[in-house]
């Protein structure tokens, strides 16, 4: 599903971020990726999610080196394949919950209110709907960005430190969200630094200074 | 979706798009403003100008060239050719109607006046004369030497035309000549007939009618026999600059062109239209006036284009800081509609969604303000109210949106170049 190849990422002559990495996450995996602050966890995720590009080597997702892609290309590919879960929420604040669902499906095809709010009662939060951001709690916040990376059915979920900024009950809700959508078939990629999460899922992948350092499976 | 986004988002951002709206209204009233007052300017300008007298000359036709020495037209009792005084209403009904500021009929003859029989011209003439004008929707209007001659100064008083009383106003060279004051009776000899007039007032116009007598103009027809008989028409036209199409000879134009030409208040084509209307007449443009007059407009419009210009300038500026500001603010939000896949156009046309509001309040606003604005130009340079043209709404709307994209391009590259993986980990 998702195929990394000799992959590096610099941002200047001193600053190697990735350092030829190679990893490979099969279809219906849910893959976590620990390591320590400054080790390419980030750079690794947002260039799977199409929003950056490596200095060196490609990446493969579903049969499609999105390297190649131009930058409409690459935002056309993330927003059919592609749903992304922030540490930040980053939801539009002036937006009801239910608007920022549909904003997703707005760049991707047709307004549809009634699939919107399925998604947000599938995350829990359809006594929520006409809530502005600020009227939310942390974890009613990334529940709405759960249901908006999920309403354009997207193959693969890619989050950073979905849990980051959440207390143990909430964090406890998302995770089992996720749960719920690796049992349906999505393909998820966690970034976090949380050793719960770690233990979670089908495989961890260590990353130290850019490179793979261990690799286990944990299903 | 756009509408929701657009309404919310000015809503949360509604001071940031009133600074926008108020840039825009200052550009679009300004706009407003200056293009009523330009599609009015041939008009207004043209009643200053009359200052500068007739510009339009109308002689019999085939009339000799008259033999002037002194001011004293010696020609005058030779002529055989003149106009009919029925007829002059006709000139307010041409095609530029509304540009025949006015204009004033004249019978001249030499008579001898005085204890030494002196040879001088004596003028007959309207001063001041509210004519009917049939089938026309201003029902009459006002001409005379008055509406064509304003810096003419009378020491006593004007002639009535209504009253028809046999009374002179003297040149005030003649006056000085006859030793004639105000209230003195002068006799006028013309080939033996003789009548009298009381002298009611002493002429100052710096030029050579110091040297005429000047009555109405019954008075010289029913003297000379001339009934209903007029030697000569000076008009005073409000006309558009003469470009190389107005020269152009209108024997060698296409239908096309004619019509154009005739359809534009250039000085020949309002001559030729008078021309039409007055059997057997001459209409001869005074070259120097209208060229004058013609440049005066010219450099008038191009002054009112640069001043249009500075504004669609400061305008635009205005826009341009208020979006600057205006994108600094959601670049996160920016960010975020790229992360969850909006393309480029999609972006820009979530700007383009709000240019587009920004402009037509702006120039709706601005084109009332505008109003107002002309309003107020128009009293006090030209002492008098602009019209209301209704085409200057949708002209100041499509420029008050031309303003807003222009003051907005620079701004929204700036916002296609903001990468979300930056503005998302918050930098």
């Amino acid at each position: 599903m998702i195929t990394t190849m000799n992959l590096s990422k610099c941002y200047n002559e001193k600053t190697q971020v990735l350092d030829d990495l190679n990893i490979a996450i099969k279809k219906g995996e849910w893959a976590n990726i620990m390591g320590p602050s400054g080790s390419g966890k980030t750079t690794l995720l947002n260039i799977l999610s199409c929003l950056d590009r490596p200095t060196d080597g490609s990446v493969i997702i579903n049969g499609t080196e999105v390297t190649k892609l131009s930058q409409d290309e690459m935002a056309a590919f993330r927003r059919e394949n592609i749903g992304l879960v922030f540490q930040q929420y980053h939801l539009i604040p002036y937006l009801t919950a239910l608007e920022n669902v549909m904003l997703a499906q707005h760049f991707h095809s047709m307004v549809d209110e009634k699939e919107a709010k399925d998604a947000l009662e599938l995350v829990g939060l359809g006594h929520r709907l006409d809530h502005i951001p600020a009227h939310l709690s942390g974890g009613e916040q990334q529940r709405v960005s759960i249901a908006r990376a999920l309403i354009n059915q997207p193959a693969i979920i890619l989050a950073d430190e979905p849990t980051g900024n959440l207390d143990r009950a909430n964090g406890k809700i998302i995770l089992d969200l996720f749960k719920k959508l690796h049992t349906k078939g999505h393909t998820i990629v966690i970034v976090t630094h949380d050793p719960e999460i770690g233990t979670m899922g089908d495989r961890l992948i260590r990353l130290m200074d850019g490179r793979t350092v261990d690799e286990k499976i944990t299903a | 979706m756009y509408g929701r986004i657009l309404r919310k988002s000015i809503k949360v951002r509604r001071k940031r798009i009133i600074l926008a709206v108020i840039a825009v209204i200052m550009g679009a009233s300004l706009i407003s403003a200056l293009a009523g007052v330009y599609l009015n300017i041939e008009e207004k300008v043209g009643k200053e100008l009359s200052s500068y007298g007739a510009n339009i000359i109308v002689k019999p036709k085939g009339d000799d060239i008259p033999l002037e020495i002194g001011g004293v037209n010696y020609s005058s009792n030779q002529q055989k050719n003149f106009l009919r005084e029925d007829e002059l209403y006709k000139i307010k009904k041409i095609f530029w109607k509304y540009n025949i500021l006015g204009f004033s009929p004249y019978l001249s003859t030499v008579v001898k006046v005085g204890p030494e029989n002196e040879s001088v011209v004596l003028t007959g003439t309207w001063f001041d004369k509210e004519i009917d004008i049939p089938d026309e929707a201003f029902k009459s209007a006002r001409v005379g030497v008055k509406t064509i001659a304003p810096w003419w100064t009378v020491d006593g008083e004007w002639i009535n035309d209504e009253e028809n009383k046999p009374e002179a106003i003297l040149g005030s060279a003649v006056a000085k000549q006859l030793k004639n004051k105000v209230g003195d009776t002068v006799s006028i000899n013309y080939n033996g007939k003789m009548i009298e007039l009381k002298v009611v007032g002493i002429l100052h116009t710096g030029g050579e009618e110091e040297n005429q007598i000047f009555t109405n103009l019954s008075a010289v027809q029913d003297l000379t026999g001339l009934q209903e008989k007029v030697s000569e028409i000076k008009v005073s036209a409000a006309i558009t600059p003469e470009d190389d199409f107005a020269k152009k000879d209108i024997t060698q134009m296409t239908k096309e062109e004619y019509i154009r030409w005739y359809c534009t208040p250039y000085i020949r084509s309002i001559a030729l239209q008078i021309e039409e209307v007055i059997t057997d007449s001459d209409a001869l443009p005074i070259e120097q006036i209208a060229s004058a007059q013609g440049n005066f407009i010219k450099k008038i419009k191009l002054m009112m284009m640069l001043i249009t210009l500075v504004a669609v300038a400061a305008s635009a500026l205005g826009v341009m800081t208020a979006m600057t500001t205006s994108i600094l603010e959601r670049r996160k939000e920016i960010g975020v509609i790229k992360a969850i896949g909006a393309q480029t156009n999609q972006t820009i046309a979530l700007f383009m969604a709000e240019i587009g509001a920004i402009g037509v309040t702006g120039g709706i606003i601005g084109y009332g303000v505008g109003i107002g604005l002309a309003q107020v130009i128009g009293n006090a340079v030209f002492n008098s109210t602009v019209a209301i043209n209704v085409i200057v709404l949708p002209v100041t709307i499509i420029i008050a949106i031309g303003i807003t994209m222009i003051g907005s391009m620079i701004p929204i590259r700036n916002a296609l170049k903001i990468d979300p993986v930056i503005v998302l980990r918050g930098e």
